[in-house]
């Protein structure tokens, strides 16, 4: 955690928090308010789980107003209009905050010339759609990660982006926690000798399903839900009903409306492993997909590191243990970078590890000891806990470094082409499952090799009337 | 008891056969795991011409209109990776059916040739409301040019569906389609207006990208001017001066 965020949240504070904000953080005070005139006025649009999130963290966040909420579910719409109003309410001291505008249809967003940026945390379906609209009607924007559901979509998204000179940071918010950029400048460095393998947790993918109808909750808007993607009834497993949800993402079993856990979970990972090599603007150039026994999938680069998504713990028949690294370590939110001489460890709960102490040296660690114990007074009841609403804490940093690159105009640290690349190293994942073969890709055209069916799942159609 | 006593085992796929057989009365609501082999045998006729098209005419038999429609949508998600010319006939009216013209329009947006092309572009003629504006942007994501005449035409309909023809315009990115964006511009409500600036922007760079740099500069005059938005000036100014450079 940077120190600023440190002072700004405070470890009493972050205690205070409670397990049960693991899906909805504290809406903190905001410290150093900016004048009406400087704040940025944004939007958010789709307010489930993940925007009910980044929402909370941009009420509590100085630089910014929070003029409008959107989503196409009508409880989720006035809960989450509620929670704005309430915050702003308690801040000016007065029993009441009506300014808040809460709309089923993002276009009507899109329209107000007086909102600045917009943060995107939709289903994946939309993403490319909303962004490249966004970028057409002057927004900057915030999305979600994966920020398309197609390689083909990521193209437009980038062009788009560069046309209109517009800001757009990815939701692949591990780029703002201490303990990966860490890791990246160590690597970088040479401290574990030359770049051999990254071992990524996250593997599954999704599938055509075909579930029955239900009936969808009063006052939602089943179309809109859809959007761009193909017809499907309702059904309370894509969208649970009358809450937040118990999952994150739970259409994204659904094919056509995601990924499945190669894009939801798993491109956060290889995000970092393409940030980590230096690969923003290109990708793998091959991709052996899994099989039912070598639940493994291998991305290969052009510079020699072999990338590996799996689930769970290494599997020494498969995989090279590396010496001093215990086998039966349980993946989840947590990387291992393997050089010719040594390996680090880098995760969202930290702290840092490596093969050696000297790998480390000068490295600003997470402090674990004070901030892992269990406090009895505050109710944090275990290590895990803790650690995770730190990492949820930091989620203000990417924020942070969003709205600096709005204020300078400069390209923040998940940019549109960084966004979309590592997004694409997921779609690729994806795609070599789905054909079960070897994929070559080409990472400057952006074409698989010899494989027109792999090329033919670059790009999909949309439901009308959407278009990118 | 252990969890794997816990869990019932996956009950067993059923053959290519059976599964052909199933299709034929899949419906909404059924287990799509038993249209699995199916699937399979679609990745599996990749390398092999012949059984690629073998496999092709044996699933547009079920495209008919006495199969239900997920069943003809899932046809057509197969033919979406396998499917050529010969599929274009039988998938061509099911562009008109609100529910499965998202199917066969992703059919015909990859399947090379012009038939395809043909088929979205008949289909412009016929289609209504929403349907037609998904046949527009089928048309703009295969940049057919030959459909610019009725684009044009369309730009002086319903706003949604002028909007949709402009930017399809501005995918074509030839002379023909920047001269109907120049004429366009100033008419038609906001939304319009902002899709024939988006048309323009993008007509530009794709006359640009093929060496047409007069006729983009002619294009660009208009939208870099003080009543454009900063970010609508800024797009042009940066094509104008990638041109400048090339020249």
């Amino acid at each position: 955690m940077s120190r600023l965020l440190q002072r700004r949240i405070g470890r009493r504070t972050i205690l205070k928090q409670g397990a049960g904000l693991l899906v909805a953080p504290l809406i903190l005070p905001r410290i150093g308010l900016k004048a009406a005139s400087d704040r940025i006025n944004v939007a958010s649009i789709g307010v489930g789980i993940m925007g009910n999130g980044n929402m909370r963290r941009m009420l509590s966040n100085p630089d910014l107003q929070l003029v409008a909420v959107c989503d196409v579910d009508e409880w989720r719409l006035n809960d989450a209009r509620d929670t704005v109003e309430t915050a702003y309410a308690a801040e000016m001291k007065r029993g009441n905050y009506k300014g808040v505008a809460a709309t089923k249809d993002f276009r009507e967003i899109l329209a107000r010339p007086d909102i600045d940026a917009v943060l995107i945390a939709t289903g994946d379906r939309w993403h490319a759609v909303i962004s490249t609209m966004a970028a057409k009607a002057g927004k900057d924007v915030y999305c979600e990660k994966p920020v398309s559901l197609t390689i083909h979509e990521s193209r437009v998204m980038v062009e788009t982006f560069r046309r209109h000179n517009r800001i757009f940071q990815g939701g692949f918010q591990q780029r703002s926690v201490d303990d990966f950029a860490a890791a990246r400048r160590l690597i970088q460095n040479g401290r574990i000798g030359k770049l051999k393998n990254i071992y990524c947790n996250w593997y599954g993918t999704s599938q055509i399903l075909n579930l029955p109808p239900e009936t969808p909750p009063p006052g939602m808007d089943w179309d809109m839900w859809l959007g761009p993607a193909p017809y499907h009834p309702f059904n309370s497993r894509y969208h649970p009903i009358g809450q937040r949800g118990s999952r994150t993402v739970p259409w994204d079993i659904q094919r056509d409306f995601a990924g499945g856990s190669i894009t939801s979970n798993g491109s956060h990972h290889l995000d970092i492993a393409q940030w980590v090599m230096g690969m923003d603007d290109s990708g793998p150039v091959e991709i052996v997909p899994g099989t039912p026994e070598r639940r493994i999938i291998d991305y290969k680069y052009a510079n020699g590191v072999l990338v590996q998504s799996f689930q769970g713990q290494l599997n020494p028949k498969f995989q090279e243990i590396p010496a001093g690294f215990d086998p039966v370590t349980r993946f989840q939110w947590q990387i291992l970078f393997v050089g010719d001489r040594g390996w680090i460890v880098a995760g969202r709960e930290g702290p840092l590890k490596a093969s050696r102490p000297e790998i480390l040296a000068d490295v600003l660690l997470t402090p674990p000891e004070p901030l892992a114990k269990p406090d009895a007074k505050t109710g944090a009841t275990s290590p895990q806990d803790l650690a995770e609403q730190i990492y949820r804490a930091r989620g203000y940093a990417h924020h942070d470094n969003w709205i600096q690159a709005i204020r300078l105009r400069s390209q923040p640290v998940s940019n549109v082409e960084a966004a979309t690349r590592s997004t694409n190293v997921a779609h690729l994942g994806n795609i070599a499952t789905w054909t079960g073969r070897t994929q070559k890709w080409d990472p400057i055209k952006e074409e698989f090799i010899g494989d027109d069916m792999a090329n033919r799942m670059r790009q999909r159609a949309m439901r009308a009337p959407w278009t990118i | 008891m252990t969890q794997a006593a816990q869990t019932p085992a996956p009950a067993p796929l059923p053959t290519l056969e059976q599964s052909f057989e199933l299709v034929k009365e899949f419906k909404v609501g059924t287990d799509s795991t038993v249209l699995i082999p199916i699937e399979r045998a679609v990745m599996e006729v990749h390398g092999n011409e012949t059984a690629r098209a073998a496999l092709e005419k044996r699933l547009v038999a079920y495209l008919g209109s006495s199969y239900s429609s997920v069943t003809r949508a899932f046809v057509c998600r197969q033919l979406v990776l396998i499917g050529s010319a010969a599929s274009v006939p039988a998938v061509a009216p099911l562009i008109l059916d609100d529910e499965l013209s998202v199917h066969a329009r992703n059919v015909l947006e990859h399947i090379p040739g012009p038939e395809s092309d043909k088929a979205l572009r008949d289909a412009l003629g016929q289609a209504k409301g929403r349907t037609r504006i998904g046949v527009i942007n089928s048309v703009a994501a295969r940049r057919d040019a030959a459909s610019t005449p009725v684009l044009i035409k369309i730009l002086g309909e319903d706003p949604q569906s002028a909007a949709a023809a402009a930017k399809a315009l501005g995918e074509m990115g030839t002379s023909e389609a920047a001269k109907a964006l120049v004429a366009a511009r100033g008419k038609g409500p906001a939304p319009v207006q902002q899709a024939v600036v988006d048309g323009t922007l993008i007509c530009a760079d794709r006359l640009v990208a093929t060496g047409q740099r007069s006729q983009a500069i002619t294009l660009l005059e208009g939208v870099t001017d003080a009543s454009q938005p900063e970010h609508v000036r800024v797009a042009a100014k940066r094509t104008l001066s990638a041109v400048t450079r090339k020249s």
